[in-house]
């Protein structure tokens, strides 16, 4: 129903953190590569959205959400409970194995020193 | 259908990016995705567990899927372009 709200959360925090820290040249890895869990969060909630647009799930008129206005919120928090937070770590998780191949690709005699 | 394009948008974003044109604006939309696949395919295994297919065949699945193609693409287009006047704004 809203579950896209949870990665799109994170999106928002994560693209906050970045232009507050400012990463991008930043030693740590994970810090430096920030910006494609961003892309990641934000474009995938993006998509999502569509689709709870296309359901009618999601109108133009407040609340915004139809399962607010049928009285199914406690329905809709139960999932994003659920599957939303799921997904903000399935895509975290690819997140982290995207920075250590990059990790690994960039620093090879590191992975045979391991 | 709807994941299932997905999955083939962001292999073929993927595959163009690493052995063509590594832009910022390609890296952007193959993120983007891999994002919208992953969190389908949490969407998907929901359904699974719930006694319906993994998968929705259905042809109304299939133009959502079309859409989503075309959204995905437009942000590309517009990523793109900024790109673009960014880097003749810098010459």
């Amino acid at each position: 129903m809203a579950c896209f709200t949870v990665p799109l959360a994170e999106a928002v925090i994560v693209a906050t953190a970045q232009s507050l820290g400012g990463h991008a040249k930043s030693r740590n890895p994970f810090l430096a590569r920030l910006g494609w869990l961003r892309d990641m969060a934000f474009g995938g909630s993006f998509l999502l959205a569509i689709e709870h647009v296309w359901h009618g799930e999601i109108t133009w008129r407040f609340p915004f959400l139809t399962a607010v206005e049928n009285g199914e919120t406690s329905e809709m928090l139960r999932e994003m409970a659920t599957s939303g937070v799921a997904m903000a770590l399935l895509v975290t998780t690819a997140w982290v194995c995207m920075v250590l191949v990059s990790m690994l690709r960039e620093h090879p005699s590191a992975a045979t020193e391991a | 259908m709807c994941e299932i394009l997905t999955i083939c948008a962001a292999l073929s974003c993927t595959v163009l990016y690493f052995a063509h044109r590594k832009t910022p604006a390609l890296l952007a939309t193959t993120l983007m995705f891999w994002g919208a696949a992953l969190m389908w395919s949490v969407d998907c295994a929901v359904s699974a567990l719930e006694g319906e297919g993994f998968f929705d065949l259905s042809l109304d699945d299939t133009y959502l899927g079309l859409v989503i193609l075309a959204a995905g693409f437009a942000v590309w287009a517009v990523l793109a372009l900024r790109d673009r006047r960014r880097a003749r704004a810098a010459a």
